[in-house]
This record gives structure tokens, C-alpha cells and sequence, in this order.
């Protein structure tokens, strides 16, 4: 899932925010796979197998990108309960760390309330075009 | 490299904290995921010149356009000489350029694959 706030993209192109790029904390991995993430559709369902696939990197590669963008709050991995067991696992992206403030690491939602977080992220979050392009 | 990347980029969007790059860069599978951060920063360096700044920038003021990051000094020397030698990456006499059709070029994708 993609939380966007300013970022936008298009098949051409992919618009990646100066505050993660300047970020001292992050590696070239780290802004590559966020660069990557972001370029996702927003309801893309985002696992470490399909990371893992998307690039040259091997698992632990991925895993040690992922673990930096958990901890300067570009990434949150959230666990979805169905029917009282784990139904699936995803990754939810923030182009503004800022907003990642709310979701703990590892959360565990049911289906429903996973659902119902990522309508109203969305609407919190993601700008219309026209906006974006006149910030 | 100055003018591949501002042909791209709209002048309207100049005033964004943000800086454009091409989605097949991002989605191409023949880069590792550091040399697509490594060629962010080029791309950021480029368009933050100002007009009067279009000429390529000399090899090591490129080197210092890539700014603070986590990567160590060795592993950055490394990521580039790696962009150099699949063809994304030129040096001309003295300056970087980023050759962006290999971004599409599908030998280059199926190789990875």
C-alpha cells in the first residue's frame, strides 16, 4: 500500500521528494528501493518476495534496504488478521515519514480495519494532480 | 546530461521539493537498487543547476553533487565504476553523462532477469 502525500507518477516519469534523497540516514540502496516503492500503483500489495524479484538485490540485500526506510520512517510492515489467523502481510509506503507517525511497526489490523485504514489514508493523503503540481 | 534531464522536466514544476526522474530507471531490473540511488542524486544535481550553470559539471564537483549519504566512500567509487561499465553511466573528458535510452534497452533488462 502507498501513502502518498506529494509524490506523484506517471509511466514516463516518477517524482521522488528532495527529504528522502538528502537524507543523511539513508543509503543509495535505500533511496533506490524507496524510489522504487513509490513508482508502485497505491493499492499494490507489496511483499519482500516481490522486492526481492523486482531488482538484482538477494533477500538479505532487500531486507537490510527495508530495515533502514522501517527506521527513518518511510516503511511500516503491518500484519492483516482474517478469520483469526495471519492473512497476509504488506508493506505500507510513506513518501513523508511524518505521516508514518500513527502506525507502529509491526501492527497487527484486522481485514476490516486494514480496509478501512487505507480509505481513509488515502483521503488524508493523497493530493489531487493538479495540487501536486502546484506545491 | 544537463540537457537530457531538462528536456524532461516541466520549467512549472522548478519550485517542487522534488526532483523528477525517469520511471524506467526506477522499474529497470538490470540495476541494483544503490545504483538507482546513485543516479537520483545525478539526476538531482542536474536539475538543481541554474541556467547559467547548464554546462556539465566537472567529474569530482559531480562526485561532491551526490551529498552526504550512508554509503561509504569505497562503495560509492564501486557503484559507479559498475554504472560505467553497463553503459549507463559515461565520463567524456572529464564530465558524467547518463545515457537513459539503456534504461529501456531490453537486452540490458533480460539480462538480469
Amino acid at each position: 500500500m502507498i501513502i502518498r502525500t506529494r509524490i506523484q507518477v506517471t509511466d514516463r516519469l516518477a517524482l521522488i521528494s528532495l527529504e528522502a534523497l538528502e537524507d543523511v540516514g539513508l543509503s543509495w540502496k535505500a533511496k533506490g528501493l524507496l524510489s522504487y516503492l513509490l513508482s508502485l500503483p497505491d493499492n499494490e500489495k507489496i511483499s519482500t518476495k516481490k522486492l526481492t524479484y523486482a531488482s538484482q538485490e538477494g533477500r538479505c540485500s532487500t531486507m537490510t534496504a527495508i530495515t533502514e526506510l522501517v527506521a527513518a520512517g518511510y516503511i511500516r510492515r503491518i500484519n492483516v488478521i482474517s478469520g483469526g489467523k495471519m492473512s497476509f502481510g504488506d508493506l505500507v509506503v510513506f513518501d513523508d515519514p511524518a505521516k508514518s507517525a500513527n502506525m507502529p511497526e509491526g501492527s497487527r489490523l484486522q481485514l476490516n480495519e486494514y480496509s478501512a485504514l487505507a480509505r481513509k489514508l488515502k483521503q488524508q493523503g493523497t493530493p489531487k494532480s493538479d495540487e501536486s503540481q502546484s506545491a | 546530461m544537463s540537457a537530457l534531464v531538462s528536456a524532461l522536466v516541466d520549467p512549472a514544476d522548478d519550485d517542487l521539493d522534488a526532483v523528477w526522474v525517469p520511471g524506467a530507471l526506477v522499474r529497470c531490473r538490470a540495476l541494483t537498487l544503490a545504483e538507482k540511488g546513485a543516479l537520483l542524486h545525478l539526476y538531482d544535481a542536474a536539475q538543481a543547476e541554474t541556467p547559467a550553470q547548464t554546462q556539465p559539471s566537472p567529474f569530482s564537483a559531480m562526485l561532491r553533487a551526490f551529498g552526504p549519504t550512508a554509503s561509504s566512500p569505497a562503495e560509492v567509487r564501486s557503484i559507479l565504476g559498475c554504472l560505467m561499465a553497463k553503459g549507463v553511466l559515461r565520463q567524456r573528458t572529464g564530465f558524467l553523462e547518463i545515457e537513459e535510452a539503456s534504461f529501456q534497452t531490453p537486452h540490458l533488462i533480460e539480462r538480469s532477469a
